[in-house]
């Protein structure tokens, strides 16, 4: 449930018992309201919307570091998109986003799921384990050895069940499944999935029981729609993340080989590197124009909560609600 | 897709705007996008271009001078610290003498990392960087990127400093010609020497090649007798040599001459260089599948795409005798004798003298005799200085750096000899190979003392090699940036880790395109004239150079293709 729904529900629930609000009690609340929110409001703009807005002139510009700017229209655009290699990155990005959601978006959910079905002390174990709180640079570095043709861990594996040796991260073809499977031993969004169970009242199971329903039964019919909201959530979290995804694949390949596994914001890198400011900016404004294209069609494509209540503005808030 | 907005090279068409005024612009967009935060804190100030060399002062003027932790000179250690590491001690010693005959200077410690590019750039525009850095960093290690962030005023002017310094007259020859090639933009100099390498060189296990009764390697070796020597000796539970990423690129790009070859002038514009790797792609295939052939065929190579370019891998394995060679920086082999896991407890494990196990040689020459007699290249790494410094803080980071190099570099060797007695812990690492003459006759001992007469000779022999010319040295340095090598990088990727055999004419058709579309959205910075004038001269430098040292692939490959793809488009 998102926060205004939240707001939008409570504030449902105490419509009636409430008077109008006055015009001066309105002023005087919508007064408190941006005396509360202006030092979030000043340090987003300060140090969110102004660099970004920034960035987006900077995109017009030959953006050298010092001396003038001369701006340019839309040659870094055109540069970025005449170039092969941004296709290629773009390509990428969105194949590995694809392969990390379908290989490792529901097993978090599933561990949840079963976990809370444990014993109390197996479940706290087990999540100890789990969910420990692991370094993912760390992590890929330990990868990187896991994966090494000549004395890795999976080679020797591999070889020792009489299979022929295995190219892992050398291939073009496998490169980027090998990248998204270590993703399935980083359960952080699981803690999430199971908070939300956690908050499930335990009585819908206890009057699901009763009414004898099963282990699958009381998933699909309690668990699951209890989780939507949360789940669509990350999904939308999962698809933003992982076509932004930079330290893995640089961490372990560089990009390559051939740079089938070089993704768009390593491809911004590398060109921040050779001092083209511009370029990278656009490429990156490029990369945003993506991401906000599909989260505007998930956004259309999956409903919301049809439990949910009816959102309303924060002005009918504060006009109803009044100084109350 | 095309939005073409077409623009003269050199055109001053475009609008010009203030970067106050720019700022002013971008605030009043409340426009989201991503990227590039740092350059909001860009200023603008115009350098004036300084007259002839002034004498140096008698004293130093007030300064404060901010330095970094991480180098290359941090501010004194504190009593703690000293106690806990004699170095510590012996820098803080050195540094306080010169801090004492210049009372009026003071040092304030920063936590910038000097070593990140992306950190140094982003320190250098919003005005934190500290005094002195390295300039080689900035540049993305290699000569073209040094001077175009030169030439971008990522670093103050050091002409004056440099002559009243006599900074030129005090080096060794070998520093110098690379001093004058590589860091000098139009008579100009932004920095002062620091390091000078021989670069990277193969590193082998002598003994064990004379326990295989093999002739050594020896300068003039090609990449084919390297295959075959790794192959010999691979044996025992042991590889012949762990390829890292780099060397074999360099293999490709300068012992196979790719990089000259693949490269052509281009007066269509507007970037004036276009590519084309098809025109020698037979001996280009017949270098990939040497390579190839270590790796796949013999199975006498590590090679791992995960492994990719950490230098530090092979020199593990190397020291712990699970491989035979490897190609590296010789830093990794001259290193003191406390380095753990380093090439001092090879030898003492082997029961040999240093010099009878591990022998240098340089990097081998093309399988067609290209960059004969080898592709070495000497590196000299530079410091950089603030270009936000007053002229009173540039005198004083400029004399510090000198002292650090000269006298304190000699005081402070002797005091590690003195408190170690061991002459390979003051010609280590990147000390090994002074830059000043003063230095090499104030230090005790010498490079041969202190690591053996064959790897200084090695060392000697490398150093004086004929350096092969690079566009860098002639053609006026672009202020524009240009494609990057990443398509090159890619193609080289695939033939190194990719298993399955490649169709290399086909890749080197298919990287002349990507890199032909990428080059014809840049417009080039220099005009067709200066750029052709300068390229002259470099393809007569170069002919010259092949004509001496590899008179067979002169007369054979590249004379012809000097006289049909590059002296009719350069005119």
């Amino acid at each position: 449930m998102t926060t205004d729904t939240a707001v939008a529900d409570a504030t449902a629930a105490e419509d009636g018992a409430q008077p109008p609000a006055t015009p001066s009690r309105s002023r005087r609340r919508r007064r408190q309201l941006w005396i509360f929110l202006a030092p979030a409001v000043l340090l987003n703009l300060v140090w969110g919307w102004y660099p970004l807005a920034t960035s987006f002139v900077l995109s017009f510009t030959d953006a050298r570091l010092r001396g003038d700017v001369t701006f340019t229209g839309f040659e870094s655009y055109e540069r970025m998109i005449n170039d092969p290699l941004v296709a290629q990155a773009f390509r990428v990005s969105i194949i590995f986003a694809v392969l990390s959601i379908v290989l490792t978006f529901v097993v978090p959910i599933l561990v949840a799921i079963l976990l809370m079905e444990m014993p109390r002390r197996t479940m706290r174990w087990m999540m100890l384990l789990w969910f420990l709180p692991l370094s993912s640079v760390g992590t890929a570095i330990l990868w990187r050895y896991v994966y090494n043709t000549d004395y890795g861990l999976l080679q020797s594996i591999a070889t020792g069940l009489g299979f022929d040796r295995q190219p892992f991260l050398n291939s073009s073809d496998q490169v980027l499944f090998w990248l998204v499977i270590p993703g399935l031993v980083l359960y952080g969004p699981g803690l999430i999935y199971l908070a939300t169970l956690q908050s499930v009242p335990t009585s819908y199971y206890e009057a699901a029981e009763i009414e004898g329903a099963g282990f699958w039964r009381k998933i699909w019919t309690i668990s699951l729609p209890r989780m939507r909201p949360v789940i669509l959530m990350m999904l939308m979290f999962a698809v933003i993340g992982n076509l932004q995804q930079f330290e893995w694949p640089m961490l372990m390949t560089d990009g390559g080989p051939g740079g089938a596994s070089r993704t768009a914001v390593m491809y911004v890198y590398d060109i921040l590197n050779q001092l083209r400011y511009a370029d990278a900016t656009a490429l990156s404004i490029l990369l945003f124009a993506l991401i906000m294209l599909v989260v505007a069609v998930m956004r259309f494509a999956i409903r919301e909560d049809p439990d949910a209540p009816p959102r309303r503005s924060l002005r009918e808030l504060v006009t109803r609600k009044g100084d109350h | 897709m095309t939005i073409r907005t077409p623009r003269a090279p050199g055109s001053n068409a475009a609008p010009i705007v203030t970067r106050r005024s720019f700022l002013r612009a971008s605030a009043a967009l409340g426009i989201v996008g991503t990227g590039v935060v740092g350059l909001a804190a860009c200023s603008a100030d115009d350098d004036d271009p300084s007259g002839g060399p002034e004498p140096l002062p008698t004293e130093l003027a007030e300064a404060t001078l901010v330095v970094s932790d991480a180098g290359p000179y941090k501010a004194v250690p504190d009593e703690t610290a000293q106690a806990e590491n004699p170095s510590n001690k012996i820098y803080a010693d050195t540094l306080q003498a010169w801090l004492d005959e210049n009372p009026a200077v003071k040092l304030e410690a920063a936590n910038v990392d000097v070593w990140n590019k992306d950190a140094m750039v982003t320190a250098i525009a919003g005005g934190t960087a500290p005094a002195i850095y390295y300039a080689n960093v900035i540049g993305g290690w290699n000569n073209e990127g040094i001077k175009q962030a030169f030439a971008q005023q990522l670093a103050a002017d050091t002409t004056d400093l440099v002559a009243s310094f006599d900074v030129v007259g005090r080096m060794t020859d070998a520093a110098r010609l690379v001093w004058e090639r590589n860091w000098a933009i139009d008579g100009r100099y932004f920095g002062a020497p620091l390091t000078f390498s021989i670069g990277e060189v193969v590193h082998y296990r002598r003994d064990l090649v004379d326990q295989l009764g093999l002739p050594q390697p020896q300068l003039g070796w090609t990449w084919a007798d390297l295959r075959a020597l790794a192959k010999a000796l691979t044996a025992d539970g042991r590889k012949g040599i762990m390829l890292r990423t780099s060397p074999m690129n360099a293999a490709f790009k300068t012992a196979e001459g790719a990089d000259v070859l693949g490269r052509l002038p281009n007066p269509d514009g507007p970037w004036w260089w276009r590519y084309d790797y098809g025109i020698d792609a037979d001996s280009h295939a017949e270098a990939v599948a040497n390579l190839r052939g270590i790796i796949f065929e013999d199975e006498s190579a590590l090679a791992d795409i995960g492994t990719g370019d950490d230098p530090w891998a092979p020199r593990h394995a190397f020291n712990r005798g699970e491989i035979a060679m490897h190609i590296n920086s010789i830093d990794m082999l001259l290193q003191g004798p406390d380095a753990e896991d380093g090439p001092v407890a090879l030898s003492d494990s082997v029961g040999l003298p240093l010099d009878d196990v591990t022998g240098i040689v340089a990097l081998p020459a093309g399988l067609n005799g290209h960059a004969s007699p080898s592709s070495c290249e000497n590196i000299l790494q530079s410091v950089a200085f603030d270009p936000e410094l007053g002229d009173d803080e540039l005198v004083a980071a400029f004399s510090l750096h000198m002292y650090m190099n000269t006298e304190g570099q000699v005081s402070r060797g002797q005091a590690q000899y003195d408190a170690a007695q061991d002459l390979r812990s003051v010609w280590q690492g990147a000390r090994a190979y002074p830059v000043f003459t003063e230095v090499i006759d104030g230090l005790p001992g010498s490079l041969a003392e202190g690591w053996g007469e064959k790897i200084a000779a090695s060392v000697q022999e490398i150093a004086e090699l004929t350096q092969r010319p690079d566009p860098g040295w002639f053609v006026p340095v672009e202020s524009n940036p240009g494609p990057g090598d990443e398509a090159l990088n890619d193609a080289m990727s695939k033939w190194w880790y990719e298993p399955s055999e490649p169709d290399v004419a086909a890749d080197l058709d298919t990287l002349s395109d990507v890199r032909n579309q990428q080059a014809a959205s840049f417009s080039s910075s220099v005009s067709w004239d200066d750029f052709a004038a300068g390229a002259s001269e470099y393809y007569d430098a170069l002919s010259a150079h092949w004509e001496e040292n590899a008179p067979d692939f002169h007369r054979d490959t590249f004379k012809p293709w000097l006289e049909e793809h590059v002296r009719p488009a350069l005119g």
